[in-house]
């Protein structure tokens, strides 16, 4: 029988694969791994074997190199995974934590008068580090009609923070002179598709008629 | 801005017109029956060059399926203001004045963004409605974000 050492959260399991020898194959720190099987599965597998380097040694060369391009393929594959599980995690963290900063901001917006949500929209601008995590579409509701303007201008100038999620807060003079510039080829990445819906009659036919020449 | 249920109401309309399925009107445009379905129910809407191929399809302009040239007045359900039209379609429309109705009466209809939306258009004096038979439906920090003082804010509205 062949073994796999799995890290999980800091707790070392020894995994079976099939295989002829006792081998136990060292360094193979995968963490944390979405395994099918339930934990029990991996407690109940053989953790106290001793390691055998002699045994190691006498594996032919072919199943070695098989086993190492196996193990590479595995541990790229969970590195992706982690990755995708640590975005999701940020996401979740700054959506639902109450201890998140765009949690904390929404908690005390409504209490702060305009002049102060005002300086941290332009500390924003400035890119102050201390406001580099805030969620910008939900403080949107509390900031005034031209910080909104200002605020979705930026994010889509800068492709940042989703700028079409923070649509129905922007005035429609904004919008309008959104359309003019892409009409004249300023924002060729804008998504016209999920523009149209939120725009005035005049400038939806401006669009339709200008897509329809393109 | 554009009704989503109203574009489905005529998308509907003028399928049945030309006697076509949901099946067949799908194929005709390269999209699934499930897409169709939902601009139909007004879940979503299609996209520019969809709503041109629909437009080539049903023999009408992309106006008429968009209801661009159509009044901008609506009448409403009281007891339930977003039956029948997309939410956000009937929220502009009360800040214009486009729809009438009592905001005080029909505020809890509203989810939280959306009440935060209305207040803000209350604040910026865009919307008019009783602030005293509103105020006290208003939860603290709604109070707080309209002014905190009623008396102050109707004196600064009037």
């Amino acid at each position: 029988m062949k073994f796999k050492k799995v890290i999980i959260n800091g707790e070392t399991f020894y995994q079976e694969l099939p295989g002829e020898d006792t081998t136990i194959i060292e360094d193979e720190v995968i963490d944390p791994i979405v395994e099918e099987e339930p934990e029990e599965t991996l407690n109940n597998s053989v953790n106290d074997k001793k390691e055998d380097k002699e045994e190691k040694k006498e594996e032919p060369k072919e199943e070695k190199n098989s086993r190492i391009d196996f193990n590479d393929i595995m541990g790229n594959i969970f590195k992706e995974v982690k990755s995708g599980f640590n975005q999701m995690g940020d996401f979740i963290d700054r959506s639902f934590n109450p201890k998140s900063k765009t949690s904390k901001f929404l908690r005390i917006l409504p209490f702060m008068e305009e002049d102060d949500i005002h300086e941290i929209v332009n500390k924003i601008f400035e890119d102050d580090a201390e406001f580099k995590d805030l969620n910008l579409a939900e403080i949107m509701p509390f900031l005034s009609n031209e910080d909104c303007d200002r605020v979705f201008m930026r994010a889509l100038d800068n492709n940042v923070s989703n700028p079409m999620s923070m649509i129905h807060f922007v005035s429609e003079d904004c919008l309008t002179k959104l359309v003019d510039k892409y009409i004249e080829g300023k924002y060729p990445k804008l998504d016209s598709d999920k523009l149209y819906p939120f725009l005035k009659s005049e400038d939806v036919k401006r669009i339709f008629y200008y897509e329809l020449k393109k | 801005m554009i009704d989503f249920v109203r574009v489905g109401n005529n998308i509907s309309k003028y399928r049945k017109l030309l006697n076509l399925s949901q099946d067949q009107l799908a194929e005709r445009l390269y999209v699934t029956r499930q897409a169709l379905s939902k601009w139909e129910n007004g879940v979503s809407i299609p996209s520019i060059d969809t709503l041109l191929a629909l437009s080539k399809i049903f023999q009408v302009s992309f106006e008429e399926i968009l209801s661009l040239n159509e009044s901008s007045d609506l009448i409403v359900d009281e007891s339930n203001i977003f039956s029948g039209h997309e939410r956000n379609y009937v929220i502009q429309k009360i800040i214009k004045g486009n729809i009438e109705i009592k905001l005080e009466d029909v505020f809890y209809q509203f989810s939280p963004s959306e009440r935060l939306t209305m207040l803000k258009a209350i604040k910026e004096q865009k919307f008019n409605c009783n602030l005293f038979e509103l105020w006290v439906k208003l939860t603290p920090s709604e109070q707080k974000f309209l002014g905190g003082n009623l008396y102050e804010i109707q004196k600064s509205h009037y």
